[in-house]
């Protein structure tokens, strides 16, 4: 009796862990959810290869004025604190940055990072940062992150800098490797006195006496996005009374500081503005691998072989300021940041009759140049030739006559350092915008006086309110460093100070997945 | 039951499976009073604020100024599919799908709209729809890598493979990104180049989104299944765990975790995890496995308010295309109800070829005792060798009983080969069968050996 109850018993265990274990995996493990099929992440954005900026200009930090500072940003929207893994790059992208010293569009030296991501403990799942000291006994939890090499600095990430100059021939020179990347300012606990212990101490000197960054950093580019994207209803067209969209967040940042000579075509220092070799273009790109979806020989290979070993494709580029999200109309998005500027004749007619200008006259009821905007041609896409403007020696013009969308810098121009304005070339300061982009140059105010005919290439339509128009914020929130990497210390993940950060720029973008 | 009976029943349940999640909880009160009819827009969301509500309130506030544009009404769309995603509760496609039905109304051929549509139908199921409308929109925009997603997963659950293939390489050498390698990996996977499917997963996770919490949980709790098909359950688990501390209570990595510890024996946990699961989206395969976790604790009044909930849901569950084939599954794993899950996977397979309907014909024809047919169902199923031991283990319980001992033992090898726990109770089947069949090898081939011996006469 007892034994047949118990018998009985086993049985009904062994049907329920029957029951249990089928149902588990009846539908099998890859099809972990009931509720749905296996539908993978509705939202496609691809923030770790997305371009935010690129910055270039002549050094302005005192001794430096031999150098030149590219900067390019990448992650738009980053919430400081968006743990557990907080923002990293991405060690499958190529980051590069591109110069073009000729004029055909096409780089002829270019800078490659590529990152690496060390677990100091792989089987903590706590992400940047973890008391690995603590738990092993062998030190406190405050502070935690007082070095790049702390061991508390879990998910150090480190990379390489390769140099390419395509008339050297060589597939490319590694720079510096093994430099080790700042973790994001996560709060005062585990990231004390973050700019002095661990941002500086992440600025590495290379070989020829340039200076090299990556990390994060507070998001410098400043626009009231609510305003320009809800059909320029701007709350403002002033300096103030904008709501500044990007304050709270940062971005991740690549900036390298080179010699001037290093960047241009006759490889010295150009003799004055005007000289041949004067001007440089210059973009950012990330590019991801592509892959077969099916191998040849698949089945006997080993986890470690290198399988995703494509092609790789480019998926951003930015190099002048908003071209993307103003000037190229939603469905040719992906195609431009698919292309290189040599090919940009394509995209040449947005740039000669853009809709921005025909929206800027219905709204504000104004009259705009008439197309084509030859004005807007030489900003975006040929450079500016001698002599446009009267006074100084004054050019970005770079070009083979074609068009091509690249951020010229006139190396030759010298710093501002006395009486910089914000509007660069609209405020009289030759040194900013258009020529080149420093990091607190007002490119959205510029690029609206541009676009509306405000500026003195189009003596007609430079009246008010053509000229004074701008979205209402003239600053950033955050204060730039008069250093390099020049753009300001990142917002802490555990800040007390301010108002609570709120996430309205993030909606205000019509992203659809 | 009388046929209007049925029908009210059938569309209550098809309402309630389409609504899913917090929408079920409402509707067991509500049983027999409401009509579950989508609200009407705009709606003020509710319960916890996720990342898309803001989007939501912002796609409202275009809609409010602009009416009659149809951006207004995608961003609602994609939002609320977004909000569904972030809540598990799958309430929220209907209101999706009511925003897309009013962006139609203002413009037919709007191309995210018609992108958004089939998306939407792939959450439903309706997957040859929803490959007519991705491909309706892929005519439009034929460079949009997104688009060849949705095409990608229709085609894979449709069984069209190559297709599929086609349309993922597409994808990937258009915009290499987390979505395109996600699908790479399950293509690598379906077709049994398992080291292939972990390491564009791998990129999958490094490449994901960090402001989309849920769809980076999403490419670690894959990650893991792919690494529990090949045994390393304690990588498996730090990805679902790594899930959690992303997307805290995600029933995706909950549920996957859960299984870990019951294959480990720690039912406590598991039992835990489910709990926590079902909180968050009342599926009716957690709930039977949380009733038999507790069945097995001795907490039997616990698992007989899980069942009920089950029986409400299976009651005509088989009408309902969305979770009928998992039903039908449970039911021939019981024993029980066999003709109508025969019905079920009949009906399923004229509908769609891919391997895990296949599998389900195959299965359900089996414990039919119709072994010649579930052959060929089982043979359609392992077509592009999958490395899946639960199929791998129906085709040995297949061949065995068919009396092809070799081919048996080579399936059921294979299945324990990849994960000897890949199931409880039906890995232990798996082993006795495999063990029964050396047995009968080593009868026959002593038999053979005493009988040459005597021939022999040595």
């Amino acid at each position: 009796m007892r034994k047949s109850f118990r018998r009985n018993r086993v049985l009904f265990m062994l049907a329920s862990a029957a029951l249990i274990t089928s149902l588990l995996l009846a539908p099998t493990t890859r099809q972990s959810n009931a509720s749905s099929h296996r539908e993978a992440p509705l939202i496609t954005a691809d923030p770790l290869a997305d371009n935010t900026d690129t910055y270039a200009f002549r050094s302005t930090e005192a001794g430096r004025s031999g150098f030149v500072t590219l900067i390019a940003n990448w992650i738009p929207f980053e919430e400081p604190s968006g743990g557990p893994h907080f923002y990293k790059f991405d060690d499958t992208v190529l980051y590069e940055i591109k110069i073009d010293n000729t004029g055909d569009g096409r780089e002829d030296i270019t800078y490659q990072f590529r990152f690496t991501t060390k677990f100091v403990n792989p089987d903590i799942v706590l992400g940047m940062a973890s008391p690995n000291q603590a738990l092993a006994g062998t030190g406190g939890i405050e502070p935690l992150i007082t070095s790049l090499d702390d061991p508390d600095y879990n998910e150090p990430q480190t990379y390489t800098v390769t140099r390419i100059d395509k008339n050297s021939g060589k597939k490319g020179n590694v720079v510096a490797s093994g430099l080790v990347t700042p973790p994001n300012n996560i709060g005062e606990r585990t990231t004390p006195n973050y700019e002095t212990t661990l941002a500086q101490p992440a600025v590495y000197t290379l070989p020829n006496n340039g200076r090299v960054f990556a990390g994060q950093r507070d998001e410098g580019f400043y626009i009231d996005v609510g305003g320009v994207f809800d059909t320029l209803k701007l709350k403002s067209i002033g300096t103030t009374g904008g709501v500044d969209s990007t304050a709270g967040f940062n971005v991740n940042t690549i900036a390298i500081e080179v010699p001037i000579q290093s960047l241009t075509k006759s490889g010295s220092v150009p003799s004055g503005p005007t000289a041949s070799d004067a001007v440089i273009g210059v973009w950012a790109t990330s590019s991801r691998q592509t892959t077969r979806v099916i191998r040849p020989g698949v089945g006997r290979r080993d986890d470690n072989d290198e399988i995703n070993s494509g092609p790789f494709r480019q998926v951003s580029r930015l190099g002048e300021p908003l071209v993307n999200e103003v000037v190229i109309p939603l469905k040719l998005k992906d195609t431009f940041n698919a292309s290189e500027p040599e090919n940009d004749a394509q995209f040449a007619s947005f740039v000669v009759d853009p809709q921005l200008a025909q929206l800027l006259k219905a709204v504000f009821g104004i009259a705009v140049p008439p197309a084509p905007r030859n004005d807007l041609v030489q900003i975006f896409a040929t450079g500016i030739p001698v002599n446009a403007i009267t006074g100084p020696n004054y050019t970005t013009l770079l070009s083979d006559g074609t068009p091509h969308e690249m951020m010229r810098l006139n190396v030759a121009i010298p710093p501002n350092t006395s009486s910089p304005s914000r509007l660069g070339l609209l405020g009289g300061d030759v040194a900013g915008f258009p020529n080149g982009r420093r990091v607190f140059d007002d490119v959205v105010d510029i690029e609206l006086r541009a676009v509306a005919g405000g500026t003195p290439f189009t003596p007609a339509t430079n009246v008010a309110p053509n000229n004074t128009l701008g979205d209402g914020v003239a600053n950033n929130d955050v204060p730039f460093l008069t250093r390099f990497p020049y753009l300001g210390t990142p917002h802490s993940g555990n800040s007390t100070s301010g108002a609570p950060h709120q996430h309205h720029t993030i909606d205000a973008l019509p992203l659809l997945p | 039951m009388q046929p209007l009976n049925k029908l009210v029943s059938v569309v209550m349940v098809s309402a309630i499976l389409v609504l899913g999640g917090f929408t079920i909880r409402r509707a067991i009160n509500q049983v027999g009073k409401s009509s579950n009819m989508p609200p009407a827009l705009p709606v003020a969301v509710n319960r916890v604020r996720t990342s898309a509500d803001a989007r939501i309130e912002s796609a409202q506030r275009a809609i409010e100024q602009s009416p009659n544009k149809v951006e207004g009404y995608n961003l609602l769309a994609a939002s609320f599919m977004q909000k569904a995603r972030e809540t598990s509760d799958f309430g929220f496609n209907a209101r999706a799908e009511a925003a897309l039905g009013r962006a139609f109304e203002v413009d037919r051929d709007n191309y995210d709209t018609i992108k958004l549509h089939a998306k939407l139908l792939l959450s439903y199921h309706r997957f040859a729809e929803a490959l007519r409308e991705a491909q309706r929109a892929g005519a439009l925009r034929p460079d949009d890598h997104d688009n060849y997603g949705a095409i990608t997963d229709a085609l894979v659950e449709l069984g069209d493979y190559p297709g599929a293939i086609e349309a993922a390489q597409k994808m990937v050498d258009l915009r290499p990104d987390s979505a395109s390698y996600a699908r790479v990996s399950y293509l690598r996977s379906l077709h049994g180049d398992v080291a292939g499917a972990i390491d564009a997963m791998r990129v999958a996770v490094k490449a994901a989104n960090p402001n989309d919490p849920e769809g980076a949980a999403w490419c670690r709790v894959h990650l893991g299944d792919e690494l529990m098909n090949v045994g390393k359950k304690r990588e498996a688990e730090r990805e679902y765990d790594s899930a959690l501390l992303i997307f805290p209570d995600y029933p995706l990595a909950l549920a996957a975790k859960a299984r870990v510890r019951v294959i480990e024996n720690d039912l406590t946990k598991a039992i835990e995890l489910y709990e926590r699961a079902l909180n968050r989206v009342p599926s009716p395969d957690i709930a039977i496995a949380l009733g038999d976790l507790y069945t097995k604790v001795g907490r039997a009044d616990d698992a007989k308010r899980q069942y009920e909930f089950v029986n409400f849901v299976e009651r005509d569950g088989a009408a309902s295309g969305t979770y009928s084939r998992q039903l039908a599954m449970l039911w021939a794993d019981r024993g029980e109800r066999l003709d109508e899950a025969l019905t079920i996977a009949q009906r399923e397979r004229t509908i769609r070829q891919d391997i895990y309907t296949c599998d389900a014909l195959a299965w359900i024809l089996f414990k039919n005792n119709r072994i010649s047919e579930a052959k060929s169902a089982i043979d359609e199923a392992l077509r592009l060798r999958t490395r899946d031991p639960r199929l791998l283990y129906h085709a040995g319980m297949i061949y065995k009983a068919l009396g092809d001992r070799q081919k048996a033992t080579q399936y059921l090898s294979d299945a324990l080969e990849i994960n000897s726990n890949f199931d409880l109770l039906q890995s232990d089947l798996a082993r006795r069968s495999l063990q029964e069949l050396q047995l009968d090898r080593k009868r026959s081939a002593g038999f053979v050996r005493a009988s040459s011996t005597q021939i022999g006469g040595k």
